[in-house]
């Protein structure tokens, strides 16, 4: 593992080397999962590193500003950061390709970058932008009517009072959000999502994918999947170890070889 | 944050990860802070870095460092275990608090860290005063609020609200895959007897306890009582919340250490 500041001095992160003799297939750069630091959650971001040095792929780690070490702050907007932590990655290792992943709002920012810097060959999404649609609609009614008859007043004031858009979330319109990722699959971006039980809000039916990810069900490359088992941040470890085995296997099924 | 130093100090085949925040001058003192475990650590990570960096401003050289097996460490959560945490302090105390300038130095324990620190200094660590920060003062009984914590996230609708979540098995601890062993290890580590000035931070209800003086105790804001009882992030603990704290420790390093305090750094688990 190398330790990489960033050439401003606002802040530095942890470049987990596959084989440091030579460059990756990859560098998988794990952004921050809301206030948790660039360990992720339950220190999940170290584990993927290790399963993903086993493919041949590097894997990057920092804090984005206001987070762990990093500076409020600085000027830059996280799309700005995030290109900088490509930028130091790539002359430290020589990586060409990146994938960008995160959890929550850090699948948000992820799902930006490919159309901003063409390095960026895969995604990463865990928790990301969803389209509701009428599936998500059944199955909220669903979810309603499956709880205690004394919860329902309060079920229903939250729905009144809920935006579009979750809190703390940058989405686009639900149009935008599938034409991006065909646009995207289309142009060799991969594409790795998983819902969880922790986006009950805008994500409860399987059938959301394909008004999500429409036309990309047969793409190998496109992997999305719901796990109503599973909660937000992972908090079970062999769940997460299922996961993250899961990520490990469609990145090197997804990256060129070698 | 302006002012760290980030280091990787050799530990073995791996490392320890560290961070110097540089004192301003004149220089008060140096801290080794030992930080607690498993989810309170990454819970308070940035509390505790920009306490660091507060604690810097005021001319105390604040290092921060991650146990063998959590946070940037190397290892596995399952190779964390006690006898290795403790050794992993002494190694940083050995790594980074060396200097002959007369300037004093003190070790800070955080919850656990506490009493894994109380442990090093048992073991012949040098520290000239230590603080501690909502010490745990029995492993069995941390064992006991993080296996209930655990069996609450499990149990949590909000959590789990479609499918139940699988039952804890040996080896799973607050959402970390640890060292069976672990529990045992935690079960058999108590509060050592100790001879070193100390002061306590304490939260409100432990800050209470008739033993506690007042001279050698400070009561912490009632938004330290329960971050150790958190799992999720609503909000970061903000640092502000320390600023009386962070005073009092300052006045305490100019006075001499009441004999009181050493008594109850003895008796703390009593």
């Amino acid at each position: 593992m190398q330790l990489l500041p960033f050439a401003d001095g606002a802040g530095y992160g942890f470049l987990h080397r596959a084989d440091p003799r030579r460059p990756p297939r990859a560098t998988l750069v794990m952004l921050n999962a809301g206030l948790i630091h660039r360990v992720g959650p339950f220190r999940m971001n170290v584990e993927l590193a290790e399963r993903a040095a086993r493919h041949g792929i590097d894997l990057f780690r920092f804090d984005l500003p206001a987070v762990g070490d990093a500076p409020a702050g600085g000027g830059h907007r996280p799309e700005d950061r995030v290109r900088m932590a490509m930028d130091a990655v790539a002359a430290a290792s020589g990586s060409e390709r990146f994938v960008i992943g995160g959890v929550c709002s850090a699948a948000d920012l992820a799902w930006k970058m490919p159309a901003l810097d063409a390095r960026v060959r895969g995604l990463l999404l865990l928790d990301p932008c969803a389209v509701r649609g009428p599936w998500f609609r059944l199955a909220q009614l669903r979810h309603f009517l499956s709880r205690p008859v004394a919860e329902w007043g309060a079920v229903l004031r939250r729905h009144l009072q809920r935006e579009a858009t979750p809190a703390g979330r940058d989405w686009p319109s639900p149009r935008e959000f599938a034409a991006g990722n065909r646009r995207m699959a289309r142009n060799g971006v991969g594409i790795y999502a998983l819902y969880t039980a922790g986006v009950t809000d805008y994500f409860l039916h399987p059938r959301q994918i394909a008004s999500g990810f429409p036309g990309l069900a047969d793409r190998t490359d496109v992997r999305v999947q719901f796990r109503p088992d599973i909660d937000h941040v992972l908090f079970v470890p062999r769940q997460r170890a299922e996961v993250l085995d899961d990520i490990a296997g469609w990145l090197d099924a997804t990256l060129p070889a070698e | 944050m302006q002012g760290i130093e980030p280091m990787l100090l050799p530990r073995g085949d791996g490392h320890l990860f560290a961070a110097r925040h540089r004192g301003a001058a004149p220089l008060r003192a140096r801290v080794l802070l030992c930080p607690p475990l498993l989810q309170e650590q990454i819970r308070s990570y940035r509390f505790f870095a920009q306490l660091a960096g507060q604690w810097a401003r005021h001319g105390i050289e604040a290092v921060r460092f991650d146990y063998s097996g959590s946070g940037d460490s190397s290892g596995t959560s399952a190779d964390f275990g006690i006898a290795g945490a403790i050794a992993d302090i002494r190694h940083a105390w050995e790594a980074t608090m060396r200097h002959d300038d007369g300037v004093p130095r003190l070790v800070c324990g955080v919850r656990m860290g506490g009493l894994l620190a109380a442990h090093a200094i048992r073991d012949g660590l040098d520290a000239d005063m230590a603080w501690w920060w909502q010490p745990v003062s029995s492993g069995a009984q941390w064992l006991d609020e993080m296996t209930a914590i655990d069996a609450r996230e499990r149990r949590s609708r909000s959590r789990f609200p479609l499918r139940p979540a699988p039952e804890a098995v040996a080896g799973e601890l607050m959402g970390h895959a640890v060292d069976p062993r672990l529990p045992a290890e935690l079960r058999a580590l108590h509060w050592p007897e100790l001879r070193i000035p100390s002061t306590w931070l304490l939260d409100s209800q432990h800050a209470l306890e008739p033993h506690m003086a007042a001279d050698d105790v400070v009561r912490l804001p009632l938004a330290f009582d329960t971050w150790p009882d958190q799992v999720d992030f609503e909000a970061i603990i903000p640092v502000r919340q320390a600023d009386t704290a962070t005073a009092r420790l300052l006045a305490r390093l100019m006075e001499p250490a009441p004999e009181a305090s050493v008594r109850h750094a003895r008796e703390f688990a009593t």
